[in-house]
């Protein structure tokens, strides 16, 4: 075993808490009930992704460019093309092709129009659970994984749970 | 100033904070992230040569054997004797008189 390969399980396991964090923020930051400024939480929520996407990124790279696991390029960006672990990996690959696309969205966000934007935006909320079934499948040689799991998974329901319960009804007066 | 002027220089305040602040998570992170990786790293085996030690190291053996040649036949009398000192090496003799 390489030491890319221990970069690539260390950035992992960094990165699932990276992203738990960067979920549960947008949540917060979304929230009209949220009394944290809007601009603040906003951009607490920017910088905390753009750590979670180098962190992936650290992942990918590291993952792909080590000789331990027989994973080719295209085997990280298009699911179900790699051998190893095929259904963990597929898993992986498709939260990977959902960050990329946020991510891109985000950046273009100034060229798009709200509605469009905000459509792409929420598939977001797929690449949390992605990120966890892929970690619980594939990290299987580390028991701090399944800690790191269910300690990520742990504010991200909190915060979708206080999020559900202080939106206001539909049909609610106001 | 104006009102205006002071709620943009609070906002200005509190972002610069926010900034520093995700910074320092963000060194923490790579911290973490490289004492991961320096925990998950195997050791190294001890009698793996490095660029220092070129020689290998000679694995010291717990006992010596000594063929101790026998007076009444041609048959050796082999001797477990327990090594004494580190400085003796191991010694295996063998013959006849």
């Amino acid at each position: 075993m390489s030491l890319l390969w221990e970069v690539t399980r260390s950035t992992a396991m960094v990165g699932t808490l990276a992203l738990s964090a960067m979920v549960t923020l947008g949540v917060l930051a979304a929230s009209p009930a949220s009394r944290i400024p809007r601009f603040l939480s906003q951009a607490l929520h920017r910088n905390v992704a753009a750590l979670a996407v180098a962190l992936v990124t650290a992942h990918v790279v590291t993952v792909l460019a080590d000789p331990y696991v027989p994973l080719t390029w295209t085997d990280g960006l298009v699911p179900f093309a790699a051998s190893y672990k095929s259904v963990g990996t597929a898993i992986g690959t498709l939260g990977v092709d959902v960050l990329v696309v946020v991510a891109a969205t985000s950046l273009l966000r100034g060229r798009m129009t709200h509605r469009a934007w905000r459509t792409v935006h929420l598939t977001g909320y797929a690449l949390w659970p992605l990120a966890i079934a892929h970690g619980l499948l594939v990290g299987t040689d580390n028991q701090a994984v399944r800690w790191i799991c269910l300690g990520g998974t742990a504010p991200v329901l909190a915060a979708a749970l206080w999020r559900a319960g202080s939106a206001p009804s539909p049909g609610a007066v106001r | 100033m104006s009102s205006t002027e002071s709620r943009a220089a609070a906002r200005d305040r509190a972002l610069r904070t926010l900034h520093l602040t995700t910074g320092i998570v963000t060194v923490a992170a790579m911290g973490a992230t490289g004492a991961i990786t320096g925990a998950l790293v195997p050791p190294q085996p001890a009698a793996a040569p490095t660029s220092q030690q070129s020689q290998p190291t000679p694995m010291p053996l717990p006992h010596r054997t000594i063929h101790v040649p026998s007076t009444s036949s041609a048959t050796a009398v082999v001797v477990r004797a327990r090594r004494n000192a580190s400085t003796q090496a191991p010694v295996a003799t063998t013959g006849s008189s």
